[in-house]
């Protein structure tokens, strides 16, 4: 820690007012320590990241190293007019699909009773009133393991597209570079994940039995 | 605007992408319908929680891992690119010949019964042989274990007892290094663990943390390394801090220590005093590495 206060207080500028792109530039240009700055940047953010994909943190935290690897092998191809921060969540997010992929445990996809003719009377909620249920508490209680397990059951590719944007809070563009998809799909994706989250977090949060069956053409 | 319309225009409405007065119209829509407005209310508030879910924080060790991952990426970069003369060679030469030289190879290795190459063990000493992991320096006890891991080691890298690991000798020199001391191989092949943790929880060992930013431990140089800089004793670098004073300075995991400011090192006891030193001026190292002594400077 002392250390670190010492580099700091050596640093003509300091870092944290430097955008990303810019330190990687001082990187390049010989100051090795900028590396480590980028890195504490952004362990912290991806291993949540990854881990909210994955659920698995130890894995999590090999794929962050993993990550920080594949940019330092490839920093210098890096075009620093774009965004660090897209560039190395694209590569965490393709080494957490892999993972999934090589888990071949993809998450059963659920709810996907697609209704592709929709008529104008069909509403997307229907409620039964049983909010008398006794159960109620012990639900309440149990919301946020609930509402992980609803994350948990979204299919790989609709799971990405929303802790993209709930947690991590980017752009629908900036989802799109990262998961190599059309703004139409992430916007697709994203409306299908947060159907299915509301649908399975519904009754704990509610106390109502609710069934969705509704869709708009999933890609 | 129906249910449907709402449906398909909730992430946009959600995440304030659509124009205003769909908007407006959304939230007429919502004001008026029971369903539509649980669903948001459902959506916003699970998000909420959701968001809300404590962070996981990074392991303490996770810098130092993630040095060791680098620089073993550098080091095999740096042989790759010391092979590829011998490489394009191999390339150019007629598959007849390397057959004939693989064979030969092939012959020598179960007539002789002796790792060929640059890692030989040797016979008078049980711990005569250390491996670098990605995380720890393994020094076997056992010859026979010692024998076979640096005869499969040889080139190559592979898993052992959970880590990475690769011959030490490529990183200084092709020349063994002894570690004499008893509890850190001890407690190190018994525990596959980073050599970071093991300074902590081995009191006994006489691993040295610095704090330049390295933990070394006193190793003994045999021929033709001790005669490079006429001394046995040398300090073998066995963790570094990523990206500290002594990484950037050049300092690398494997390197024997056989100086510090000038001065040889005679005896463990009296690096291990000056390098504990802390005070800021620049200290002066050298370093056998690859055969070669090295001359760095630690500001």
């Amino acid at each position: 820690m002392e250390e670190r206060k010492l580099h700091i207080k050596a640093r003509l500028e300091p870092s944290g007012l430097l955008k990303d792109e810019e330190l990687i530039g001082l990187f390049l240009e010989g100051e090795r320590s900028r590396f480590r700055e980028l890195v504490e940047r952004y362990d912290k953010r991806l291993l949540n990241f990854i881990y909210r994909l994955i659920g698995d943190r130890e894995r999590a935290e090999d794929l962050v190293q993993e990550t920080f690897i594949r940019v330092y092998k490839h920093i210098r191809r890096f075009d620093r007019e774009k965004k660090f921060s897209t560039w190395v969540y694209t590569i965490a997010s393709n080494l957490a699909k892999n993972e999934l992929r090589n888990r071949s445990r993809n998450p059963i996809v659920l709810f996907q009773h697609i209704v592709k003719d929709w008529e104008d009377d069909h509403k997307p909620l229907e409620f039964i009133d049983n909010s008398k249920r006794p159960d109620d508490l012990f639900m309440r209680r149990h919301l946020k393991e609930v509402i992980d397990r609803a994350v948990e059951k979204l299919p790989a590719h609709h799971r990405v597209v929303f802790v993209l944007r709930e947690t991590e809070g980017k752009s629908y563009e900036e989802i799109a570079e990262i998961t190599g998809c059309s703004l139409g799909t992430v916007k697709s994706r994203l409306n299908r994940a947060r159907n299915n989250f509301a649908t399975l977090i519904a009754p704990s949060l509610e106390n109502d039995q609710i069934s969705f069956d509704g869709g708009d053409g999933e890609q | 605007m129906n249910c449907k319309k709402f449906y398909r225009d909730f992430s946009g409405y959600l995440d304030g992408t659509l124009p205003e007065e769909r908007i407006e119209e959304i939230k007429k829509h919502i004001e008026g319908c029971e369903g539509c407005s649980s669903y948001n209310r459902i959506v916003t508030e699970g998000v909420h929680e959701y968001r809300e879910r404590p962070e996981l924080q990074m392991p303490d060790d996770f810098l130092g891992r993630l040095e060791h991952s680098i620089y073993q990426l550098e080091e095999e970069e740096r042989l790759k690119r010391s092979r590829s003369p011998f490489r394009s060679f191999m390339r150019t030469i007629s598959p007849v010949l390397s057959a004939g030289i693989a064979f030969a190879g092939f012959l020598y290795f179960f007539t002789s019964h002796t790792p060929s190459g640059q890692l030989r063990i040797e016979d008078r000493s049980a711990r005569s042989v250390a491996v670098s992991s990605s995380s720890l320096a393994y020094v076997s006890p056992v010859r026979t274990e010692a024998f076979s891991l640096a005869h499969f080691l040889e080139g190559f890298a592979t898993e052992y007892l959970g880590n990475r690991l690769s011959p030490l000798r490529s990183v200084s020199g092709g020349v063994p290094v002894t570690v004499e001391d008893p509890a850190f191989a001890t407690f190190v092949s018994e525990d596959p663990s980073f050599s970071s943790r093991i300074a902590r929880s081995s009191p006994t060992s006489s691993l040295i943390q610095t704090p330049m930013g390295f933990a070394a431990i006193p190793a003994r140089m045999e021929r033709p390394l001790s005669k490079l800089v006429d001394s046995e004793n040398g300090l073998l670098v066995v963790d570094i801090k990523f990206m500290g004073k002594a990484f950037v300075a050049g300092l690398r995991k494997g390197d024997v220590i056989v100086s510090l400011d000038e001065k040889p090192i005679e005896q463990a006891g009296s690096l291990l005093k000056m390098a504990s030193e802390r005070n800021s001026k620049t200290r002066a190292l050298s370093v056998v590495r690859n055969g070669r002594v090295v001359n760095l400077k630690i500001d």
